[in-house]
């Protein structure tokens, strides 16, 4: 992949901030096929993508041990890829999980899918257990959208207002397809938009790192998703540094990690 | 961008009308003929940029103005285009389907015969109709009798979504029907069904981003039957190219999507 190499900005630090192994929710009914730690680090390495924020996706069924594989991965990726553990808050040991992911194993983000695992972002009890201890331990929390009942903009809202210590990141910013996502974001700092299949929204809207750039590998084509960042910037539609900031700085001040070059 | 490609955008807007304007509660400071012309000059700089060789264009104000205030809508912006563009834009005629049956097709046929358009754009979304409703059949009559496509937006709207163009499709087997959008990020798994249902349903790109959703219509249907678009002009053209070029299907389908499957629907030579 060849990268903007105008105003003074060679290659950016990216960090995608939503993939998966295994499969995701939009490829697992489609195909039978599971995604390696070795497919991911491969797509990456073609588009550029410095470090990555990977749960482990696939039917129901597969979720806890996709969060083995992806301890495996980031054991044996440590500087490309950081651990967000999958959540199902039916399952009774799920705060065990978290606590397990999180603190034991280093794992530095939560993953929920309330439309795959059949539960309301709003009106779930175990949530606010969840939401306890992502504060707690100081980690995002990566929420699909844009599917209504159980996952909309004004639902990322009310829980980021309940719980103003823990960053809620809105994966796919609505889908395109919920119209309440500026206003759900304008009432809350803590809301933060993730670009997957949803679009880029201008940070100038929300202001500074509000707006991640994520890909949803592999749902999505990673290099595509990355591609309406560069074209943005390359029209003008964004700053040297908000592109910078999308790209890849602003998820690594939530995450607090180093923003590290690799490729 | 480096030309690679054929490329062809199967779904593109021009933006005159009431509604943009209606919309911002502001009188227009350009004038009908200016705005013509900045739009003229708009989709003329896009195409020479990223290398587009043709674009099917319909006015957004014709689909959300159910009650019209000139004679065709809007469409006439488009029909300038059409003629100051010379050969580059595919016209897509937006009919206003809550007009009286025979007026319907008068309209459209001097859009055909007169004003040179080749293709028909529905969005039951906004304009709010069901696609397979009878008063949609004077449009189809038109369609089969001049064998223009139609492009119909479809998402999880109850009016549009996948399954109402198969039944619209089997009505009208003679008529190709381009289902734009996909179904969006919503109702992808009802995409292939009604492909099985109606050979005559073609998939237009914009809109969808899951990948082996459209390897799997190209295993299944061949790359002729899938339109390339970006619902622009706009400039993420490079990233909605890229999206193909990453497909798991072969260079030669890549190409039919791009530019030929279209090109082979509205008739257009390769340059």
């Amino acid at each position: 992949m060849r990268f903007p190499k105008w105003r003074g900005v060679e290659k950016p630090f990216i960090l995608d901030a939503h993939t998966h192994i295994g499969a995701s929710y939009l490829t697992c009914y489609f195909t039978d096929r599971r995604w390696t730690a070795e497919d991911l680090i491969r797509e990456m390495d073609r588009c550029g993508v410095d470090m990555a924020c990977v749960s482990g996706g696939g039917l129901p069924h597969e979720i806890k041990m996709m969060n083995e594989r992806v301890l495996e991965a980031v054991t044996r990726y440590p500087n490309r890829l950081i651990g967000f553990v999958r959540l199902n808050p039916k399952f009774s040991d799920v705060l065990d999980d978290l606590d397990y992911y999180i603190r034991d194993r280093g794992f530095r983000g939560i993953k929920l899918h309330p439309n795959q695992d059949g539960y309301c972002l709003l009106k779930e009890p175990v949530l606010n257990l969840i939401f306890e201890r992502a504060a707690k331990y100081r980690v995002p929390v990566l929420i699909h959208s844009g599917t209504e009942p159980w996952t909309v903009a004004g639902q990322f809202a009310d829980q980021a207002e309940m719980f103003p210590d823990v960053t809620f990141i809105m994966a796919h910013s609505g889908l395109r397809n919920d119209k309440h996502v500026l206003e759900s974001a304008k009432r809350v700092e803590n809301l933060i938009l993730e670009t997957s299949i949803g679009g880029v929204t201008s940070p100038r809207i929300l202001g500074k790192d509000r707006v991640v750039f994520g890909s949803d590998w592999p749902t999505t084509s990673m290099r595509s998703e990355l591609q309406e960042v560069f074209d943005l910037w390359d029209s003008g539609h964004l700053s040297d540094e908000e592109a910078l900031d999308i790209l890849g700085l602003s998820m690594a001040r939530i995450l607090r990690i180093n923003p590290r070059r690799v490729i | 961008m480096e030309r690679k490609w054929f490329i062809v955008d199967a779904h593109q807007h021009i933006e005159i009308g009431s509604y943009i304007y209606a919309s911002s509660l502001e009188k227009p400071k350009l004038s009908y003929e200016q705005m013509i012309a900045r739009e003229a000059e708009r989709f003329e700089r896009w195409f020479n940029k990223y290398g587009v060789s043709y674009g099917a264009v319909s006015n957004i104000s014709s689909m959300v103005d159910r009650v019209w205030r000139s004679r065709h809508g809007g469409n006439e912006a488009v029909a300038e285009l059409i003629r100051l563009l010379k050969g580059r834009v595919i016209g897509q005629y937006v009919p206003n389907v809550f007009e009286p049956p025979d007026l319907i097709r008068e309209k459209i046929e001097e859009a055909v015969k007169v004003f040179g358009f080749k293709g028909i754009k529905l969005h039951p979304w906004v304009s709010a109709f069901p696609l397979n409703h009878p008063i949609v059949y004077p449009v189809f009559d038109m369609a089969a009798k001049y064998r223009l496509p139609v492009l119909s937006h479809s998402a999880r709207s109850e009016f549009c979504t996948p399954m109402l163009f198969a039944d619209i499709a089997m009505h009208y087997p003679e008529v190709p029907i381009i289902m734009g959008h996909m179904g969006k990020q919503h109702l992808h798994y009802d995409v292939i069904p009604a492909m099985r249902i109606a050979e005559n349903i073609y998939v237009e790109t914009s809109g969808s981003k899951i990948q082996i959703l459209l390897e799997r219509i190209v295993k299944e249907f061949g790359a002729e039957r899938v339109l390339f678009g970006t619902d622009g002009p706009h400039d993420l053209l490079p990233a909605y190219v890229a999206r193909i070029e990453d497909l798991d299907v072969g260079e030669e389908d890549k190409a039919w999507i791009l530019g030929k499957s279209a090109a082979k629907l509205f008739n257009l030579p390769e340059p």
